[in-house]
């Protein structure tokens, strides 16, 4: 199989949106574990939706512009600039474009659990995480596993992802729900 | 307000997981907001509070104990104060009354004035005025209030902080 750091930089090249659902464990030292669901999706360059759907709804979405992240119970909408905003997290990592070397110090990884690995180091401390180990397979990203400064582990597992699907504009758009307090950030 | 040294000693620790925001609109500047994840574990001497970013990673981790605050952040760079409301005046430009927080979590009443408290018909406490702040508990479980709203107007601004915490 092709090593990670090829399929990486061809999922860059040649996936120019895709669809799909992620399952988001955080284990923390002492062993707490938070378990998410839902569905994402994006569009190169700086559009994705990030749907929480389990154990509760949490949206976030980015138009290119402004990132949206909205909470239902909480009745909260937060806006703030993409750029800022996806820059060197890991939502970068696999939905941004543009050379990822620029954010990441990116090194290959030995395969384990059937999967090709890489190890992404972001290249500014601010980005909320220590490293992000990509596992890949057939071309496609299948796990990401983040460690924070705190020592916490949050692993994504993605499913049924769909390369180039043809996602419709709404899809990263965002309107403010009735009776939701907007908050605009920088 | 008084920060109490200890509520009942180094007894079962209260914890609670579940969502946060916080609306902060300071007079004559730029409003901040911040949603996600957070974690509470207080055993009555120290208190620790983590605050998750909806993609993961610990944003950053507050630790309180009698005499000390101090938050850490992803990046490593900390802060600390002699109690949590001054240390998170230090962070995010206004005191947050995590000391209050620690009781109204509980469903409790913290120490000091207590202005307008309302119970409801379990006689659980559902709204009260502490320190300037409007307090509004509900969704109790077996644990205490699933969800604590607070408010407060004051001359610096508007400030709004909301706790829900998962269903177990």
């Amino acid at each position: 199989a092709q090593p990670a750091l090829a399929q990486l930089q061809a999922f860059v090249d040649k996936v120019e949106s895709a669809t799909g659902r992620f399952q988001q464990e955080q284990i923390s030292p002492d062993g707490a574990k938070r378990v998410q669901a839902g569905a994402f999706a994006f569009q190169r360059p700086g559009k994705f939706r990030w749907e929480v759907e389990q154990p509760y709804p949490q949206l976030i979405v980015s138009d290119g512009r402004r990132v949206y992240q909205y909470d239902p119970d909480l009745e909260q909408v937060t806006e703030r600039a993409a750029g800022q905003a996806i820059g060197a997290s890991p939502a970068a990592l696999l939905f941004g474009s543009g050379s990822l070397d620029e954010a990441f110090d990116l090194q290959a990884q030995p395969d384990r659990d059937g999967l090709q690995w890489l190890r992404a180091i972001p290249k500014t401390p601010d980005a909320g995480f220590t490293h992000a180990d990509i596992g890949f397979s057939g071309g496609l990203p299948q796990r990401l596993e983040l460690l924070d400064a705190f020592g916490q582990t949050s692993r994504i597992l993605f499913s049924g992802l769909q390369a180039n699907p043809g996602i419709p504009a709404a899809r990263f758009q965002f309107t403010v729900p009735e009776g939701a307090d907007l908050v605009k950030m920088n | 307000c008084a920060t109490p040294q200890r509520i009942d000693g180094p007894g079962p620790a209260f914890e609670r997981q579940g969502r946060f925001a916080v609306n902060l609109q300071p007079a004559g500047a730029a409003p901040y907001a911040a949603q996600g994840g957070f974690s509470w574990r207080d055993d009555g001497r120290l208190l620790r509070l983590d605050l998750v970013s909806p993609l993961g990673g610990i944003l950053a981790r507050i630790q309180v104990e009698s005499g000390r605050a101090m938050l850490e952040r992803a990046d490593g760079s900390r802060e600390s104060a002699p109690t949590p409301d001054e240390l998170l005046a230090l962070v995010w430009g206004h005191p947050m009354p995590v000391s209050g927080l620690r009781y109204w979590m509980r469903g409790e009443a913290a120490p000091g004035l207590v202005v307008d408290a309302r119970h409801d018909a379990q006689d659980r406490l559902t709204s009260l005025r502490q320190d300037g702040w409007e307090v509004r508990l509900s969704d109790y479980d077996g644990q205490g209030p699933g969800r604590v709203r607070l408010s407060r107007q004051d001359e610096q601004g508007l400030w709004r902080l909301q706790l829900i915490a998962d269903k177990p």
